[in-house]
């Protein structure tokens, strides 16, 4: 049986799945804690739309997709902050919308089916060194913002009208933490897919939550539980052949009930 | 400079169209406790915000310190608990967590709690009698205990103001008096100008130096002896009231009925 550290695209696979993960779990907390985990469904299917527009006019689809991604969830914000229509209406509206464009875009150019295949559900293999180095920068730059924002952002979501009473900017971190939860998805796509993302937006901080009722816990605890479950999934579908995003998802499901009925049975 | 305190000049304040506060003046000293009072939807909590800095005057001027409310400057000087407590209840965080959250450091930015800011919850947990609530979960408490916390978390900054909408919301008829007691002694504690809104009249007499009646305009200032016996007091209050003060050791006493058509018979 050949090594799993023998392949390049393995290795790749392992530190972007390490990036992913830290990130995701981090952001998880902040989405599951708001409740908003409709608006991580919203940017991510939104990209789809932007990954076509780049593979049409032949630019860099995932920069397309980041942009489309940034402008879908500050949008959505927006939308949402001002009351003008509902949250669920503004995102069944742009979700429609993008996946319409980029469905219709791709049919003008079926050679294109393949490659949209992985971007739907992710493929290790198609991750290469340069992603590697851009997500690295991407992730430091995330890392460092929310860390440096710890506490605006752990005031936004336990009480963003407190936050308004002691003068803070309450708008500006609300946009920066989407913007964040944009790039986030983007740099998780080539791993784990579009569809298959909000998976990993949610499924971190909500395991971790079972267990514990404090977010300087929760926060690590949901990195290492990541850590373990990405990793594992890409060892195991290497060797089994199966799609590794879809197997995450699977093996992160199975964590998030098996600890649910523990928690019950416990009590 | 006490006078320098607190003052309102000619403030006007509308929503939308509608004026809510009309030509509302106001001055108020150092270390008084303050009851403002009126009917709802008189401008009692709008009053409150303009103070906090929350919202800005149409008219008029407002003064802290000489300085205008809502600036860097006067938010870590005003303490402010709003009536409705807007927290995310199934947030996961600790009590003590929750206070020091609200910690504002330079430049305005929210700060990591230092060897002095953990004194200070210190002192604040053992003024407010929560010591043994600060390893708990915020959605752990009563009403009471609940309501004791936002006041915690408004104190961390060390204000010299503290603003409070209805603080006895929640807080059950048995253990309003102990309350209220508490309330008094941080006022004496952190040498603090407390000013309450509430539409309870009981509250009044417990823990107030100045009673300030508000209804579209601060219609009435004084002590709550002469608030309350003032000839028109009901009139400007919009309501048909009387008031009984009685002594101390006579208890409070509820009206169960009200039968207001078979009086008009």
């Amino acid at each position: 049986m050949p090594s799993i550290f023998q392949y390049s695209f393995m290795i790749n696979a392992f530190i972007g799945g390490f990036l992913i993960a830290v990130l995701c779990s981090f952001i998880s907390f902040f989405i599951v804690s708001r409740k908003i985990s409709f608006i991580g469904v919203g940017i991510s299917h939104s990209a789809f739309g932007g990954l076509a527009i780049g593979l049409f006019f032949g630019f860099s689809p995932m920069i397309s997709a980041l942009l489309f991604a940034i402008i879908s969830g500050i949008a959505i914000v927006s939308f949402v902050e001002k009351k003008k229509i509902q949250e669920d209406s503004v995102i069944g509206i742009l979700f429609s919308f993008s996946m319409a464009l980029g469905i219709m875009l791709i049919s003008l150019k079926k050679e294109y089916s393949a490659n949209i295949f992985g971007y739907l559900f992710g493929n290790i293999l198609s991750v290469t060194k340069e992603d590697l180095i851009m997500y690295g920068v991407l992730a430091l730059i995330i890392i460092i913002i929310l860390l440096f924002y710890l506490k605006e952002f752990i005031m936004l979501s336990f009480d963003e009208t407190y936050g308004r009473v002691l003068g803070l900017n309450m708008d500006f971190y609300n946009y920066l933490l989407t913007i964040i939860i944009a790039v986030t998805i983007i740099i998780s796509i080539k791993l784990v897919g579009i569809i298959l993302i909000s998976a990993l937006l949610v499924i971190p901080a909500a395991t971790t939550q079972i267990w514990l009722n404090d977010y300087k816990k929760i926060i690590p605890f949901s990195i290492i539980l990541s850590v373990i479950v990405i990793f594992s999934g890409l060892y195991i579908s290497f060797y089994t052949k199966v799609p590794s995003g879809a197997l995450i998802v699977i093996i992160y499901t199975a964590v998030f009930f098996l600890s649910w009925i523990l928690s019950k049975i416990k009590k | 400079m006490e006078n320098n305190f607190l003052s309102l000049t000619n403030v006007w304040f509308k929503y939308d169209k509608e004026w809510v506060l009309s030509d509302v003046n106001l001055k108020i000293t150092r270390n008084r406790i303050i009851g403002v009072i009126g009917p709802n939807g008189g401008g009692k909590t709008t009053l409150l915000k303009l103070i906090a800095g929350l919202e800005k005057p149409d008219k008029g001027t407002i003064l802290f310190h000489n300085q205008k409310p809502g600036t860097p400057e006067t938010i870590v000087r005003i303490g402010y608990v709003p009536q409705h407590a807007t927290v995310r209840w199934t947030f996961p965080i600790k009590v003590s967590d929750a206070i020091l959250l609200g910690k504002i450091g330079q430049k305005g930015k929210l700060s990591t709690p230092r060897k002095e800011d953990k004194e200070r919850l210190s002192e604040i947990a053992q003024a407010l009698n929560i010591e043994n609530l600060l390893e708990k979960h915020i959605a752990d408490l009563s009403g009471g205990q609940q309501q004791k916390i936002f006041i915690a978390r408004a104190l961390i900054n060390r204000p010299e103001l503290l603003l409070l909408d209805e603080p006895e919301t929640g807080i059950d008829v048995a253990a309003q008096d102990l309350f209220f007691a508490t309330l008094k002694d941080i006022h004496r504690r952190f040498d603090l100008t407390i000013i309450i809104v509430t539409h309870d009249l009981s509250v009044i007499p417990k823990i107030c130096d100045e009673i300030a009646c508000v209804n579209n305009t601060l219609f009435h200032h004084s002590s709550p002896e002469e608030a309350l016996t003032c000839p028109n007091f009901d009139k400007h209050y919009g309501s048909h009231l009387e008031v009984i003060i009685h002594g101390k050791n006579i208890p409070h006493r509820l009206v169960h009925e009200h039968h207001d058509d078979e009086e008009n018979k």
